[in-house]
């Protein structure tokens, strides 16, 4: 009794221990994936506000550009 | 007398013409200095970004959490293109490396070349994606898988009180050449920038994925990846930026063993030439 009841926790054990280490293998190649997965999402979404900058969406002009050589202190003192 | 002015008549006739020779060849050298390239013809950029990133769960375990610096390195090579006025192509290659300090078990990397059909209809920009890309263990080392993803995605700006948002959304099924990596994928995300000045910006971009894997041992699977993150920016110049981020990130799972918590800090440095 004592000997079927010990096979039986072994098997238990066993199958426990079985599972446990499917359960390590799932997927475990997509997984070591998933961290360069949610960074290159991050980085795409950020690369994307790249051509779009901030100063020329937020309704703000663009600098334009000094077409006649003179700085703006010189254009004051005229 | 006649022959004179006949002789004067020649000679402005002559130096008109001459002028006018002058002129045109004075418009097409201001032409030629002011020329730009037709809006079909294709361009060619490079983007990508680096980023050391300090992360609490190198291995995104559930158990076995594990800190590590890490230097992430994303860099792309782009073609884009026209069809037609509201109808863009694009190809491009890709190469993305996690390398870590310590925990070199956790290092990354792969390698994908994809093509882009997108399309402007009414304030969204369509796109269909086809992506063909090498995922290994180490850098480029022990190969994990090849997958083939077929993805629709759709994105849009709108800008209330000059905060601009972005609203992405984006669906695909990965075909792969083990089984266990083929899944249908839905992404979700809301990319949000608020201006402080000129060259300041307070920038987050949560997002959610639902993940129904459909192959091998992960077939039933079903995950899902809250991330949110918040970061200040600094525009160096309109196609560089640096971001400092704090992102945290957490996936649920039907496979207890597949949840994970996990937050990320570093600064990143983005650029677009």
């Amino acid at each position: 009794m004592k000997s079927m009841i010990a096979v039986a926790i072994g098997a238990i054990l066993l199958l426990g221990t079985g599972s446990g280490s499917l359960a390590q293998g799932r997927g475990d190649a997509g997984d070591r994936s998933q961290r360069g997965d949610s960074e290159g999402f991050r980085n795409t979404i950020r690369e994307e506000r790249l051509k779009k900058p901030t100063y020329l969406q937020s309704g703000q002009q663009a600098p334009e550009p000094n077409t006649d050589g003179t700085t703006d202190r010189n254009k004051k003192k005229k | 007398m006649r022959r004179s002015g006949i002789f004067v008549v020649l000679l402005l006739l002559i130096l008109g013409v001459n002028g006018v020779r002058a002129a045109d060849i004075s418009v097409q050298t201001i032409n030629n200095e002011n020329y730009q390239p037709p809006a079909w013809a294709p361009t060619v950029s490079v983007v990508g970004s680096l980023s050391p990133t300090w992360t609490n769960n190198a291995f995104f375990s559930r158990d076995d959490r594990k800190s590590d610096w890490f230097l992430n390195s994303d860099l792309s090579v782009r073609l884009d293109g026209r069809l037609a006025p509201d109808l863009s192509y694009r190809f491009y290659v890709r190469s993305e490396i996690d390398a870590f300090a310590r925990e070199k078990d956790a290092d990354w990397s792969m390698g994908l070349w994809g093509a882009r059909l997108a399309k402007n209809i009414g304030e969204w920009n369509v796109s269909a994606v086809f992506e063909n890309r090498y995922d290994y263990g180490g850098i480029y080392n022990e190969h994990l898988f090849t997958a083939y993803d077929i993805m629709a995605a759709a994105s849009r700006d709108f800008t209330i009180n000059s905060v601009i948002f972005s609203p992405f959304i984006r669906g695909r099924y990965r075909f792969s050449d083990r089984d266990f990596a083929e899944y249908w994928r839905l992404d979700l995300a809301l990319g949000i920038e608020a201006p402080l000045n000129e060259r300041w910006s307070i920038v987050s971009s949560p997002f959610f994925e639902a993940f129904w894997f459909t192959g091998g041992v992960n077939s039933g699977r079903a995950d899902q990846i809250y991330s949110v993150s918040l970061g200040l920016k600094y525009n160096i110049a309109p196609n560089v930026s640096l971001t400092t981020n704090v992102a945290f990130e957490e996936r649920l799972s039907n496979v207890g063993i597949r949840r994970y918590q996990n937050v990320d800090i570093g600064p990143h440095l983005d650029f677009a030439f």
